[in-house]
């Protein structure tokens, strides 16, 4: 009888060390596999702020400022058109150097708070999404031109 | 001799191994999550080593050159290999033409400041181990 309560106790020792193992094992699997989300907002906050600041010294194909020509539609009467006919003509390479470089890819818009038309591209709704990493910076006294990187 | 007696250890054995292989178990789920973690943290501290590169190439916005001395520095302190590439032409601490496949990729829009005047570029930076 002793020698059976004894590989009771071994195989009760063996079960409770299967269960701790189990539940570190789950533990691990879990931060294992977790994104390295932290780094990921960091970077995606780093490119929004740098791709604005990278705008400021950007120039349309006719080698006028982006941002100036930017600023001046924004204070138009017919902004929503100025700005759509700018990135589809003179400013076409400029958004695509945006859209390429992007981590967001298709889902990065470029905002104008303050105005009536949200973002561009105006035809396309923003993706309903809780994830957006944003950059703001003010053009005018009225309008504000924020990054938004969708995911 | 008492009856069914074995042995000393033959006695035991049973129950012996049983323990063992619970020990076995236990510590070689300890081992893999011991390795798991560093494997993450060293993952970790590549990624934030990649992003320190990135901020030091960027500067204060305007790039005049793709690898200032400083980046070589940085790279180093995290023991990281890095290429940056504008459009086709990289740049890298290892001679390296294109990024490798197992580097991880970061890209940026950059106002790179060249003899023809300034231009805006996606430049992406690639680091790996």
């Amino acid at each position: 009888m002793k020698g059976q309560a004894a590989i009771m106790d071994a195989l009760i020792f063996m079960l409770i060390a299967s269960g701790a193992a189990t539940l570190l094992l789950f533990v691990t699997g879990l931060y294992a596999s977790s994104t390295n989300g932290q780094i990921a907002t960091i970077y995606n906050y780093e490119y929004a702020g740098n791709a604005l600041i990278a705008l400021h010294y950007a120039q349309d194909s006719q080698g006028r400022w982006f941002w100036n020509e930017l600023k001046g539609m924004v204070e138009g009467s017919d902004s929503q058109n100025e700005i759509n006919d700018y990135f589809t003509g003179y400013a076409k390479q400029v958004w695509e150097n945006i859209t390429s470089s992007s981590p967001a890819g298709q889902n990065t818009f470029l905002c104008f708070d303050g105005l009536l038309s949200k973002c561009y591209p105006f035809d396309k709704v923003e993706p309903d999404t809780t994830t957006v990493y944003t950059s703001s910076v003010k053009i005018t006294p009225y309008v504000t031109v924020i990054l938004k990187l969708y995911y | 001799m008492r009856k069914g007696f074995i042995g000393p250890i033959g006695d035991d054995l049973p129950s012996i191994i049983a323990l063992m292989l619970a020990l076995g178990i236990f510590f070689s789920a300890i081992t893999y999550s011991l390795n798991a973690y560093n494997q993450k943290l060293i993952d970790l501290d590549e990624l934030k080593g990649s992003i320190d590169i990135g901020r030091v190439v960027l500067g204060e916005g305007l790039v005049t050159d793709i690898n200032p001395p400083s980046v070589a520095y940085v790279a180093k302190s995290y023991s990281l290999y890095y290429a940056v590439c504008l459009e086709s032409k990289c740049v890298s601490n290892t001679g390296l033409t294109s990024c490798p496949d197992n580097a991880y990729r970061f890209n940026y829009l950059v106002a790179v400041s060249e003899t023809g005047g300034i231009s805006l570029h996606k430049m992406v930076l690639c680091t790996w181990k």
